[in-house]
């Protein structure tokens, strides 16, 4: 841990609450965490970003995308935030964090620039460590 | 006789009376003209042989009875001569008759000289030779006749006298065997030259058994001509007889080479004929104009299992399949009536043992010169085995087909079970092992508390998504489930009922119209299951306003059978949830409280019995979804 870094903005768009708690609790112990943003589905996410999309200090530096979610799932997302991604006045890394571990997910991230990663659940303190400090 | 001037010429002896008799009761005409023919004397047989009496022949000239044709004739040959003196032939010419006809006389004229060799008088003898003449003619009608007929049949006649070793050929047997008519002929050139050696012993038996049995014969044999060349004859022999003995042999020689040839060919393709249809492996059939049997081959009989003369008293009708009796039926009268030729087609026979059998059938018209139809050949082919093999194929293809598609909506099916295993199974099971780690490294009670209610919660979350696969799995694993004759309505109301409340609360009007086709066989269970998740979301996602309407109607359409469900609820966006409505776990509504279950559950009931589902709806219209409860057989072609 570099505890010279930046303390990092955070979302994570994920349904499973669980995991979020999980996800929540982990990436305090990196305590390379300013602030951490959750929504349940990616229609929430989306309507945050647009909203503070001139605001560099609130658009976050990672945004941790789940694949599968009701309403607006992470490829959904990933199509709407393409549209005013421009726009935006900061541009974060985002990871797909899934716990499918099918090739076609795999390979479907690998296609979108957008996408700087696939990250597969369960996710360790190490992983997010390495991601919020860039050490990847 | 009476006194004529210049009749006292003659000096007439005391036998002048004798003379007198003998000229008059001549059946000759006798005739004294003057030197220009001028008629002085004409016997009385005038009269029998022309009609005219001697008086009114005297003084006229001959000519105005000579036929017109003859008269120049007789003024040159015989006028003429006689008149300078000199001796004459006879002439033959017509005559003129009283009654118009002419008589052929043959008339010998001889002059009268005086003592100083002038020619006083001439004298005529005439006799009637038109038997003779007619005779004579017809003979030559005869002998042109017989001598066309000899050249044209090629027939020529022979003797052969034994006694005399003397051989006779006609001018025809020369032209036929090509020699020279002037060399004449004899015996040992004959054998030695013309006779074909192979043959010629045939020919000499036949010539002893006429000279010594005097029957006659005819053989057919041959013959080498002067140049060479082998052709085929019929000689004739019969004995000829001189005092009751035998004397020899005559007869006729025909050249038969061209219908020998013509006989051969005959021969030759009658017996092709003959080998194509006995030998061929397909039937053969000679069919007239009533489509009876003429002739048929062992391998058409064979095909039918009959013999060959069991069915020559039927007709074709007689042993074609009942049902198949019209087909061919307006070809084969196209033939009879000379409208085609020839025709194709395929059709079922009956065997003997009554089971069917497919042959393909070419008919070819043969008729005369005249058009008239003669009989019409058929060949007729086995293909039984070849439909029996077709039929297999297309089965096998349709299984093929059909083990493909199903093998598809399988590979679809595990794709599908590995997007449940990844998403909805490996996510809680991550979370546990992470609890499970977060649980050994907690520092205090109250966070191993929480853990452990995380820990439940996610376990039971586990354990709720692992029955639900294992629910689905049951279903598709056993798609044989007991089906039965089920009355839509009356699953249908059993399922409203459980949705009363609601219906009330909501004031839902739902329509149920089964009247298109009212039941099916099918899993009661199922149905009842389709029913109740397809009401149930109609209701879930029911729009604020209007008041909900909920259509269910069943109907069939191009051999599916169709379950119809439409509302005018929210609808969804299928744009953005097409691929995923029927996916485990997918929600598209806030506020709801659906787990995502129902539409999964359903689409696996349905397809587990080859049905299908489709979805149409827009967004704040309403949803409508076409169930295909049973799809059309393929097999069924």
């Amino acid at each position: 841990m570099n505890s010279l870094s930046k303390k990092q903005k955070l979302i994570l768009v994920d349904d499973d609450a669980i995991f979020v708690e999980i996800a929540k609790r982990t990436i305090e112990k990196t305590g390379a965490v300013e602030s951490l943003k959750v929504f349940p589905d990616g229609e929430g996410a989306i309507s945050f970003l647009k909203e503070h999309q001139s605001e560099p200090d609130i658009i976050p530096d990672f945004i941790f995308l789940d694949i599968n979610m009701p309403f607006m799932d992470g490829w959904q997302f990933l199509d709407e935030y393409a549209n005013f991604v421009n726009a935006l006045s900061k541009k974060p890394e985002i990871y797909m964090v899934s716990s499918s571990v099918d090739d076609s997910d795999l390979r479907r991230a690998k296609e979108i620039p957008l996408v700087k990663d696939y990250i597969v659940k369960p996710v360790s303190l190490d992983s997010f460590k390495k991601i919020l400090t860039n050490q990847l | 006789m009476e006194e004529r001037p210049g009749q006292e010429k003659i000096k007439l002896d005391q036998n002048q009376d004798l003379y007198r008799v003998l000229i008059e009761t001549s059946r000759e005409l006798i005739c004294l003209h003057d030197p220009e023919g001028i008629y002085l004397y004409v016997n009385p047989i005038i009269e029998t042989l022309t009609g005219f009496k001697p008086e009114e022949m005297l003084g006229r000239n001959p000519y105005d009875f000579i036929h017109p044709d003859d008269r120049e004739r007789i003024l040159i040959d015989s006028h003429n001569p006689a008149k300078e003196g000199k001796p004459t032939v006879a002439m033959q010419y017509r005559f003129l008759k009283k009654d118009g006809d002419y008589v052929w006389f043959q008339t010998l004229t001889q002059p009268i000289k005086n003592k100083e060799g002038k020619v006083t008088h001439l004298n005529t003898t005439s006799r009637d030779v038109t038997d003779q003449v007619q005779l004579t003619e017809s003979l030559q009608q005869e002998k042109k006749f017989s001598s066309i007929m000899a050249e044209l049949a090629k027939v020529g006649a022979w003797e052969s006298n034994l006694e005399t070793g003397i051989l006779y050929w006609s001018s025809e047997i020369y032209k036929i065997l090509e020699r020279d008519p002037s060399l004449g002929i004899d015996r040992d050139t004959v054998y030695q030259k013309y006779s074909y050696s192979e043959d010629l012993e045939k020919l000499r038996e036949n010539n002893l058994r006429v000279y010594q049995k005097g029957e006659t014969y005819s053989v057919e044999h041959r013959m080498v001509t002067g140049t060479g060349r082998v052709i085929w004859v019929r000689t004739q022999g019969k004995p000829a007889y001189s005092d009751g003995r035998i004397v020899g042999v005559y007869g006729a020689m025909q050249d038969i080479t061209l219908s020998k040839l013509v006989e051969e060919e005959i021969r030759l393709s009658e017996k092709k004929f003959s080998e194509a249809f006995h030998s061929s492996g397909n039937g053969i059939i000679l069919l007239d104009r009533n489509g009876h049997f003429l002739e048929l081959n062992q391998s058409f009989a064979k095909m039918l299992g009959y013999e060959p003369d069991e069915l020559l008293f039927k007709s074709f009708q007689d042993v074609t399949y009942p049902e198949d009796l019209n087909v061919g039926a307006e070809a084969f009268r196209k033939i009879i009536d000379g409208e085609r030729d020839s025709a194709q087609f395929a059709k079922r026979y009956l065997h003997k043992k009554g089971h069917i059998v497919w042959v393909f059938i070419t008919g070819v018209a043969v008729r005369k010169d005249s058009g008239e139809l003669m009989f019409i050949v058929s060949q007729i082919q086995d293909i039984s085995r070849k439909r029996i093999l077709e039929n297999i194929l297309r089965e096998k293809n349709a299984r093929l087909r059909s083990v493909g598609n199903h093998l598809k909506e399988r590979i679809s099916q595990l794709e599908e079970f590995n997007q449940i295993v990844s998403h909805n199974m490996r996510s809680p099971i991550g979370n546990i092992s992470t609890l499970v780690k977060f649980l050994e490294e907690a520092e205090t009670e109250k966070e191993r508390v929480e853990y452990m209610e995380y820990l439940k919660t996610t376990s039971d979350q586990l354990l709720t998504t692992l029955n639900e696969i294992v629910e689905v799995i049951k279903i598709r694993q056993s798609p044989k489930v007991v089906s039965e004759e089920i009355q839509f309505e009356s699953v249908f109301s059993r399922v409203k009922a459980m949705f009363l409340g609601q219906i009330l609360e909501y004031e839902a009007e739902i329509i149920a119209d089964f009247s298109e086709s009212p039941s099916i066989v099918y899993p009661q269970v199922y149905l009842e299951s389709i029913f109740l998740n397809l009401l149930s979301n109609s209701l879930k996602y029911r729009s604020e306003s209007p008041h909900p309407v909920i259509r269910f109607r069943t109907y069939w359409s191009h051999g599916n059978h169709i379950l119809e469900v439409q509302d005018n609820g929210l609808g969804i966006d299928l744009n953005k949830h097409g691929d995923q409505i029927f996916k485990l776990h997918k929600r598209f509504h806030r506020n709801t409280d659906g787990r995502g279950l129902g539409l999964f559950m359903t689409k696996n009931q349905i397809e587990s019995l080859g049905g299908e589902i489709q979805v149409e709806s827009t967004p704040g219209q309403g949803t409508k979804f076409i169930i295909h409860l049973s799809k059309a057989n393929e097999f069924a072609i």
